[in-house]
């Protein structure tokens, strides 16, 4: 895997991260990924995922008091300018490799 | 329920992540815990959490060696490069190709030893280590009362026992109270009815354990009370097997002993209640009724009820205590303070308690083994290191250095292991199922044992652990030294060889000391285990067959019912061709199944006058005529039970020869009187023990009553005597029984010589065991104390050849090497000796009349050890004889 790629599930994770917006913290990336996808989402993968998308600069993270309260402190993730820009890419790779293809899946008669 | 995860399992989180953020994950994995339990329930998702926390204990460990190993890609400078190791291996593996029968052995040795190692660690560990499949099993306590002026310490609480412990809420959580019965279930149909055991639980007994029914519910604290409608929960292999899996199960209506009943529910698939393992069937029941009795009004005089509790989280053993002795010292004013107590056990302890010592001495048997194995490999690796001494030699001169040198032979050492850990554990399956086979049924949770992953991570380390130790001698062998006088030794020469030889020599001592000392044990065992199966269970009839019949209770209540259908069955089992005696029991022998309670002996001469000592705790049970003739009792004087024994003559009883000895020593005791439950009955005669619980010494005292005078009893054992093939005469007696009753079933056919051999089923598995590990380890033994000594004929071929030509005669030549031979054997032996002075003492704790001194067998084993090593050191010894000394000379 080159530096510049990321894993399915990096990407999802980074996907996640990006639509909780200032609500991305492990639990609730999990419960997102397991609603939108209708899958089991192990949690240990989300967090090794989410620090390999740390140390490759994608994502960061910053620790707030968390918002029910009660003296807790919360990891929360954002995705940074270069995951952004990352993900801008891939999706325009998929969307060119995807191109025309729409006939393709439709049931052969 | 619990509604919380699984304690372990926090642990092991918060250990697989790292410690910045320990305390964020716990917490955030909480949160998903709380979600999942509230979609799914708490139990699944326990479960879950479980499983989650075993995902990051492995992914965690697995980025760890990617971190490492990038690391090292990194920094560069030699040492622990993954490629190098890469390289490595595949050299090793490439040389151990070249040379397959020594990997083979290798594989084949250390596979053998991992897969017996694994399979008892499998039992072990199912049976002593993993928890109860319960909900935090570790706050589920046993409470027992101790009778303290008579020998029974678990006694059974009383129902106001039971209610009074529900009080101190402040400790227990919930108190449950249960007993053991059996019903005679008749389905929808009215089909043929099927003998079931049910356990009676107060409301609140799944919950207690944390399990939920596979379908329908469980009992609702309603259906617990005194004169609530029946239900039941079906257990699920009653629910598989006399319901085909029916999932509309729940809401029909059963007959137990014509009540109907209405199915509300089945226990899931893995639920067994397991108790005791000393109790008559410790799995449980086939199906599961609410108590529906008021415990708090029962008598709190009689002992009905076990008690199991589940303690409050935080809460001290002490404060336990406290709570339980506060009811004893209560019930025990009542009583006049003859001085009841109580005491409790948690259910894990309790449940292996009968069983721990054993195990811990197969499982340390099985470490023996594989310290031979060790041994035995660590000589092949020697052996091996030694033909490679100047490869090696050769390649230091080249400059490979030293850490080099012991990489190349450690990673075939980790090869080997790795192979050898994998063909164990293929093995262990197999084994693991075999071991199950022949185990004895009353082997606590024998339907857990399974190889699990903490068995094939143990077995993992176990071989790496045995191949790299075995590899660490040959490769510090490797690095010392002086590499020019090696490189200067002709071949394989003896400069170089004989340190070599030297430490082979110490490792054959090392296996046949511990070889030695497993034989020691198997053979005590063995004594020990033929002693049991020859000592007298104090009755003769082994070859009769019994069976037990139940009766439906309702239709048998009329006086003299049950007593008519003795007469009617016995009379037609009689007229059966070849037999000669049949009788019925309340209890066979060696089944446990009397009852007990006191009795006085008025007048008799052995009375001491201390109370305690004069009102004794008696085993007792009804039998009726004929039994003692069909059982082979031994009547010592007077006579045993026969048709005269009816309510209408006086009340009689047989007393067995503990009592008869105990209270009219010296005298006859016919004759004599027993004051029992209000009625003074005469002493009919006396017998010589049948035991009741095991064949060896057992001297609780027991006495019998007369089943026709009392007859009260619905479930009945008869004993068949005289047929020469018990197994013809099944059908024929299920006809005779259908004459009398169709509708009472009839189970458990097997002769008394099979409940005798049952009975010592824990015994058997033991021997069978340690006689397996002995056996493979004095093959072991033998083969390489073999090896060392051919090995050393080899190398000396060349002396041999000098001295004969310069005159040795054969004879000389054999002793010489004879010398070296038993000399090894003989310092083995000295030092097993040595050796089994601190472990023979365990065989007493395995097999009961094991004697650990018996020099019988001390002397046959070190006999037969010597024995077969001279045939091992012989055979190279006669070929040192034909060695022709001009060819070893020629070959110079």
């Amino acid at each position: 895997m080159g530096k510049d790629l990321l894993g399915e599930l990096e990407h999802q994770v980074l996907l996640a991260v990006l639509r909780l917006d200032r609500e991305a913290f492990s639990s609730s990336i999990v419960v997102e990924l397991e609603e939108r996808t209708g899958r089991e989402v192990a949690p240990a993968a989300v967090y090794i995922a989410l620090r390999r998308l740390e140390e490759k600069g994608m994502a960061a993270s910053e620790m707030r008091p968390a918002d029910e309260g009660g003296g807790r402190t919360r990891r929360y993730f954002r995705a940074t300018s270069s995951g952004r820009a990352l993900l801008r890419e891939s999706r325009r790779r998929l969307e060119s490799l995807w191109d025309g293809l729409d006939s393709a899946l439709e049931e052969r008669a | 329920m619990r509604d919380r995860p699984p304690k372990w399992a926090v642990r092991l989180l918060a250990l697989a992540v790292l410690d910045e953020d320990r305390e964020e994950m716990v917490a955030e994995m909480a949160l998903l815990f709380r979600r999942r339990a509230q979609r799914d329930g708490v139990r699944k998702a326990r479960r879950w959490y479980a499983r989650q926390a075993w995902s990051f204990a492995w992914r965690g460990a697995w980025e760890r060696t990617r971190d490492i190993g990038s690391r090292n890609r990194r920094t560069d400078t030699g040492g622990w490069e993954m490629g190098e190791v890469t390289r490595e291996l595949r050299s090793a593996l490439r040389r151990l190709a070249r040379a397959p029968v020594f990997t083979v052995v290798s594989v084949l040795t250390l596979g053998v030893g991992i897969g017996a190692f694994a399979a008892i660690y499998g039992v072990v560990d199912s049976v002593l280590v993993e928890p109860p499949p319960y909900d935090e099993p570790d706050e589920l306590v046993w409470i027992w009362r101790d009778y303290t002026w008579f020998d029974l310490s678990r006694g059974w609480l009383g129902g106001p026992d039971i209610a009074q412990l529900r009080a101190h809420d402040d400790v227990f959580e919930s108190v449950i109270a249960f007993r053991n019965g059996g019903a005679n279930l008749t389905g929808r149909d009215g089909a043929t009815p099927r003998r079931v055991r049910v356990m009676l639980a107060s409301a609140g007994f799944f919950e207690m354990l944390g399990v939920s029914p596979a379908l329908g519910r469980s009992f609702r604290p309603e259906e617990d009370a005194p004169a609530a409608p029946a239900v039941a929960v079906l257990g699920y292999d009653l629910w598989r097997t006399q319901f085909g899996s029916d999932p509309d199960v729940v809401g029909t209506e059963i007959y137990l002993d014509g009540e109907r009943t209405t199915v509300i529910g089945v226990a899931p698939e893995s639920f067994h209640f397991v108790r005791h393992g000393s109790l008559v069937d410790p799995e449980g029941g086939d199906l599961y009724q609410p108590l529906r009795i008021d415990l708090a009004s029962e008598d709190p005089g009689s002992g009905a009820f076990a008690g199991l509790a589940r303690v409050r989280d935080g809460v001290a053993p002490d404060q336990i205590e406290a709570a339980i002795s506060a009811v004893a010292a209560d019930l025990d004013d009542l009583w006049g303070n003859p001085g009841l107590r109580m005491w409790s056990i948690r259910l894990r302890e309790d449940l292996v308690a009968g069983v721990r010592s054993a195990l811990s001495a197969l499982l340390a048997s099985a470490g023996f083994l594989l310290l031979i194995l060790g041994a035995n490999l660590a000589t092949l690796l020697l052996g091996r290191a030694t033909a490679r001494d100047r490869e090696i030699a050769v390649r230091s001169a080249l400059g490979a250095g030293r850490g080099r040198l012991v990489h190349t032979v450690l990673s075939e050492s980790a090869l080997l292991g790795g192979a050898g850990a994998a063909l164990g554990i293929a093995l262990a399956f197999p084994t693991l199922r075999l071991l199950r086979a022949i185990a004895p049924a009353d082997l606590p949770r024998l339907a857990d044992i399974a190889i699990d992953p903490s068995v094939v991570l143990v077995a993992v380390v176990a071989a790496l652990l045995m191949a790299i130790g075995a590899g660490l001698l040959p490769a510090s062998r490797a690095l010392r030294g002086d590499v020019s006088t090696r490189l200067r030794d002709r071949t394989d020469g003896a400069g170089s060889g004989l340190g070599g030889l030297r430490l082979r020599g110490a490792l054959v001592v090392a296996q046949v000391a511990l070889s030695l000392m497993l034989l020691l044990g198997a053979g005590l065992l063995t004594r020990g285990y033929l002693r049991l199966l020859s000592a007298d269970p104090g009755f003769d009839g082994r070859d009769a067959l019994s069976f037990t019949v139940s009766l439906d209770g309702d239709r048998y209540e009329p006086d003299g019912a049950i007593a008519d259908f003795d007469r009617r069955f016995r009379s037609g089992l009689r007229g059966l061709p070849g037999v000669t005696a049949v009788g019925a029991s309340e209890a066979l022998p060696l089944t446990a199944g009397t009852n007990q309670s006191t009795a006085t002996f008025p007048g008799a001469p052995g009375n001491t006058g201390v109370e305690e000592q004069d009102k004794p705790l008696l085993d007792y049970y009804y039998a009726g005529p004929g039994y003692a003739e069909a059982v082979g009792l031994r009547v010592i004087e007077g006579r045993a039970f026969d048709e005269r024994d009816v309510p209408e003559s006086p009340g009689v009883v047989l007393v067995d020869d503990v009592v008869a000895s105990r209270y009219f020593p010296g005298t006859s005791a016919v004759g004599g009187r027993m004051a029992w439950r209000g009625d003074t009955l005469t002493i009919a005669g006396v017998i010589d023990q049948p035991r009741m619980y095991t064949v060896h010494a057992d001297d609780r005292p027991q006495i019998v009553l007369p089943l026709l005078q009392r007859p009260f009893v619905s479930t009945l054992s008869y004993v068949v005597a005289g047929p020469q093939d018990p197994s013809d005469l099944a059908p024929s007696m299920r006809r005779v029984l259908d004459g009398v009753d169709a509708s009472a079933p009839l189970v458990d056919v097997r002769t008394l010589a099979e409940i005798v051999n049952a009975s010592l089923g824990q015994e058997r598995l033991s021997l069978t065991l340690l006689l397996a590990f002995a056996g493979g380890a004095l093959l072991l033994a033998t083969l390489g104390l073999y090896g060392v000594v051919s090995n050393g004929v080899t190398r000396r071929t060349h002396e041999v050849g000098v001295r004969m030509a310069l005159g040795a005669g054969r004879s000389t030549v054999m002793r010489m090497v004879l010398r070296q031979g038993l000399g090894l054997t003989l310092a083995g032996v000295a030092l097993g000796l040595l050796g089994s002075l601190a472990t023979s003492r365990v065989v007493g704790t395995v097999i009961v009349s094991a004697d650990a001194g018996d020099p019988f067998v001390y002397a046959s084993v070190v006999l037969a050890l010597v024995a077969l090593t001279s045939i091992a050191v012989w055979i190279p010894a006669r070929r040192a004889t034909r060695i022709d000394p001009a060819s070893a000379l020629r070959a110079e």
